[in-house]
């Protein structure tokens, strides 16, 4: 759970546990106020300060106070609180019986602020809390002289405790779902905008390359003489285009060569120590090698000698490769390579592995001679792509689950979802109390089987209410525990006794309605309030308590509605909050997974492209003479271009230097990728060392290669022409 | 005395002067070849499209039209339409097919091949480049164009590189076949593209697409 769902949820719980502190506090005046004569002043002040004082000041200062301070505020009242009971049965002793409500409340409140406050493995210590006050509660009740409290407000206290923590629980629970669903929407919504914008910047850029830089150095490759000056000025055009793309907030052609250089070498970042970083060096078209700065850096493994260093390098991961050798040298392919940024979603590979695959390769030669058909099976090269988990794909890469990406943060519950193990735990130990209950109350009840029968029903509807999943409770099994407590009444209480704990029925039926205010169904649970609250009037005084007893009863269980039902809403309110807050964080997330997205793709294709290009069109703008090495510069540094535009996957290291080889001894060399979803890096890297050993071998005619559309059998196909065979293809 | 054959008419459509002026310097060397309408934009040369046999048209030029509008516009003038590409963008090379163009020729082909492919398209013929095969291979949509597995066969071919005569030699076709293979596909592919919500527009499509004759004024009928 992040910090800020922590404090919010730690805000909430204070908040409403200390409102229900000082309510039932509040109800439990007469007796508190009763045990001051009888206990030291000492005690007595402690006592009020801590029953009303802290409860309020904590629920007060919480939406005030950082993380940290809350935790210890929560846990130090939760610890007064225990030590205002334990000193209570110590110090007071003879405590009169009304004021065993007010013990309950302690004991249910301190466990409940202690799990709030301890963020791990608070549920044991609450339940164990818990069980523990069950235990000394009993031993009083069999006659201990510690505490005298009241044998069935005793045993009550247990559901009262066990019904506090299971708020704590689930709070805490629901939070950390809604922040990992936060989370994952953040991830999904982040990565499919990252690979959007990519996807539109990658049209406008390409755009622009096209209408610009690719014409210019067509024209310049192909132009007579008499249309020189309009070459010049296309090339003049280009250039400031470029620029002007290149950093919009500057006049076009204002960015000088140098002026790039410094931004490319400013994005790229120190990989490792002792890995030197490749300077960023404008090439011209045609050089085999770049320049570098350090003699032996380009002899590294798996540094390519002819690629022009990319002007980016993903921080993070360079920091996590910085131990090792292993890793420090797929650091600098990274920085090596301009278009080899999506590989977060595979691995390295070293090239020479490829090697090994290469006897999957079937090539079939149709006519000897002729035509050489090369072709590349998905099952030959590589195994397919991974998918990482939570879906967290790759720029390009076709989100299965996109309709469900795009609703970002789903509508939260407002019911609670009481199905832990650990709040069933809790709910077994409620139902026990009060089968308990039922059951010391039979001896002295006028017909017991109609208690016991009673009993046996709270049983059943309990289990139907805690067994089912989700959010708010469905409505029939909410009808079922709205009537359900009022059935205990009518059942239970005209053979019940005369003892106070004969009532149990009036608790039990609450904690039902509890539960349903809990899990989103208030208006029910308070329906169900009145109709008990009827049934008990109507039917207590003809047998059983007096009907001053039974009012008593009823305020303290109502009351405890009221807290609880108060926290339902507050919970409500948070949740709601929570959620709006997330999909702002959401909203925020896309942009900056968008911005970031569009400004790599715009870094590597412009970078890429201000590279290949730049210094050829510097040369023609500035009037140098078309000369047949210009323009075979020119027509080679389009051709480069063009791959990178048509065969995304395939202009990597080694192939653009194996085609402009290959270009320049006169072949004509055809890339196309086809490829819908993009291969991983470990079946591209044997791919391309194929393509590139065919391009270097190739001395003539044509050769065509091609990534074909995911789902065929094949995923390339290379065609070589090997007679001069240039007519056109006019079927 | 013998009659001078008559010289395939063309026009050309390019957003950059310079292409212009180099596409017209390698029509003008040519004795069959005559240029007779040169533009920017389409506008410039629909006005002359009704006389010209072929025309030449830049899949994207930079007044914000899009190729399918563009060979929309020439072919409901009549005019039959190549496109003329650095063929980057597979996109537009399908739009271009969409919208009936004869086929894509890359800008880049040597002189010769671009020669031969305005010959060819000037009499109707589909030019089957491999950018234009390979676009139209590795549509998403290509499902539901209704291709034969021969055709889809041949469509492959070409687009992994193959010529004609190896695509018949590994089809078993003839390379007559071949090429009505591919004129299919591009009526296919073409038809495909057009809605035809109800009969009328089915009966035009049909038209446009040769399959069945245009009502004409013919007059009575003689019997």
């Amino acid at each position: 759970m992040t910090h800020a769902a922590q404090l919010r949820t730690a805000r909430i719980l204070a908040s409403v546990i200390g409102a229900a502190g000082a309510l039932y506090a509040l109800l439990s005046w007469d007796p508190i106020r009763a045990q001051w004569d009888n206990a030291p002043a000492w005690w007595t002040i402690g006592a009020a300060v801590g029953t009303f004082g802290v409860p309020i000041l904590v629920g007060a200062l919480s939406w005030f106070l950082p993380l940290r301070m809350l935790r210890g505020a929560l846990l130090g009242y939760g610890v007064l609180y225990l030590l205002l009971v334990a000193s209570a049965i110590i110090v007071v002793r003879d405590v009169p019986p009304d004021s065993a409500p007010w013990i309950v409340t302690l004991l249910a409140i301190g466990p409940a602020s202690i799990a709030a406050a301890v963020p791990r493995g608070w549920v044991g210590i609450a339940v164990l809390v818990a069980v523990v006050e069950l235990v000394v509660v009993r031993s009083v009740a069999a006659g201990t002289p510690f505490l005298t409290a009241a044998y069935e407000d005793a045993i009550f206290s247990t559901p009262v405790c066990a019904i506090f923590v299971a708020l704590a629980v689930v709070v805490g629970r629901q939070a950390e779902k809604l922040d990992r669903q936060a989370a994952t929407a953040e991830r999904r919504s982040g990565a499919r905008a990252a690979a959007e914008a990519r996807l539109a910047e990658r049209d406008r850029v390409d755009a622009l390359l096209h209408d610009t830089v690719l014409s210019a150095l067509l024209f310049a490759s192909r132009a007579t003489e008499a249309v020189e000056p309009d070459v010049r000025r296309q090339a003049r055009e280009a250039l400031a285009a470029l620029d002007a793309t290149i950093d919009p907030g500057r006049e076009p052609g204002s960015v000088a060569a140098s002026d790039f250089a410094d931004l490319l070498r400013a994005r790229l970042v120190p990989v490792a120590s002792g890995v030197p970083v490749r300077e960023t060096t404008l090439v011209p078209v045609g050089a085999t090698s770049p320049v570098t700065d350090e003699p032996g850096e380009a002899d590294a493994p798996g540094v390519p000698r002819d690629e022009p260093a990319h002007p980016r390098v993903d921080r993070r991961r360079a920091r996590r490769r910085r131990a090792g050798g292993r890793a420090q040298r797929a650091a600098a392919r990274r920085a090596a390579h301009p278009a080899d940024r999506g590989g977060h979603v595979a691995r390295r590979q070293d090239p020479r592995r490829g090697a090994r695959r290469r006897a999957g390769i079937r090539a079939a030669r149709d006519r000897p001679g002729a035509t050489r058909r090369t072709t590349q099976h998905p099952r030959a090269g590589a195994r397919p792509p991974r998918r990482s988990r939570g879906g967290h794909d790759g720029p390009g890469r076709r989100n299965r689950r996109g309709a469900r990406v795009g609703g970002a943060v789903s509508t939260p519950d407002l019911g609670l979802r009481l199905t832990l193990r650990a709040v069933r735990l809790i709910g077994a130990l409620t139902a026990l109390s009060f089968a308990t209950l039922a059951i010391l109350a039979a001896p002295a009840a006028t017909e017991p089987a109609p208690g016991i029968g009673a009993a046996g029903l709270f049983l059943v509807v309990g289990v139907l209410l805690l067994a089912d999943r989700g959010g708010r409770l469905p409505l029939p099994l909410a009808v079922l525990g709205a009537v359900t407590p009022v059935f205990l009444v009518l059942i239970a209480a005209p053979g019940a006794g005369a003892e106070l704990f004969s009532a149990w029925y009036l608790g039990a039926g609450v904690v039902m309605l509890m539960l349903l205010a809990l899990r989103g169904r208030i208006v029910l649970a308070w329906i169900g309030a009145a109709g008990l609250t009827v049934a008990a009037v109507l039917v207590t005084p003809m047998v059983g308590p007096a009907i001053a007893v039974i009012i008593t009863l009823l305020v303290r269980q109502l009351a405890l509605l009221a807290i609880v039902t108060l926290f339902a809403l507050g919970i409500r309110a948070g949740v709601r909050r929570l959620d709006r807050i997330r999909r702002s964080e959401v909203r925020d997330a896309r942009l900056t997974a968008a911005i970031a997205g569009a400004e790599a793709e715009r870094e590597e294709r412009l970078g890429w492209a201000y590279l290949v290009a730049t210094p050829l069109l510097r040369r023609i703008a500035a009037g140098e003479a078309l000369t047949p090495e210009l323009r075979l510069e020119a027509s080679l540094a389009e051709a480069e271009l063009r791959d990178g535009l048509r065969a995304h996957g395939l202009a990597r290291h080694p192939v653009p230097a194996a085609a402009r080889g290959a270009r320049a001894r006169g072949v004509e060399v055809v890339l196309l990728d086809d490829r819908s979803e993009p291969l991983s890096e470990e079946q591209l890297a044997p791919l391309r060392l194929r393509v590139a050993e065919r391009l270097e071998a190739v001395e003539s005619g044509r050769i065509v290669a091609r990534l074909l559309p995911a789902g065929r059998d094949e995923l390339l196909t290379i065609v070589e022409h090997v007679e001069e065979d240039d007519q056109p293809d006019a079927p | 005395m013998i009659a001078q054959p008559t010289p395939i008419r063309l026009a050309h459509v390019d957003d950059h002067e310079a292409m212009r002026v180099g596409f017209a310097a390698i029509v003008d060397r040519e004795s069959d070849l005559e240029l007779v309408a040169s533009g920017g934009v389409v506008d410039d040369v629909i006005a002359a499209v009704a006389d010209v046999d072929l025309v030449v048209l830049d899949l994207r030029l930079g007044d914000g039209s899009t190729p399918e509008g563009n060979v929309r516009r020439l072919a409901g003038a009549g005019a039959r339409v190549l496109g003329f590409s650095a063929a980057e963008d597979p996109a537009a090379v399908r739009q271009a097919s969409v919208a009936g163009a004869l086929g894509v020729v890359r800008k880049t082909e040597p002189v010769d091949v671009l020669l031969a492919a305005l010959r060819s398209a000037a009499h109707g013929e589909s030019i089957a480049t491999v950018d234009w095969a390979a676009a139209l291979d590795s549509d998403p949509r290509l499902a539901d164009v209704g291709l034969s597995p021969k055709e889809i066969q041949v469509l492959g071919l070409y687009a992994s590189g193959e010529k004609s005569v190896a695509v018949a030699s590994r089809t078993g076709l003839s390379e007559k076949t071949v090429a009505e293979y591919v004129r299919r596909i591009r009526t296919k592919y073409a038809r495909a593209g057009r809605p035809a919500p109800s009969r009328v527009d089915l009966y035009r499509r049909a038209v446009e697409d040769g399959v069945v004759g245009a009502v004409r004024d013919r007059g009575p009928e003689s019997g």
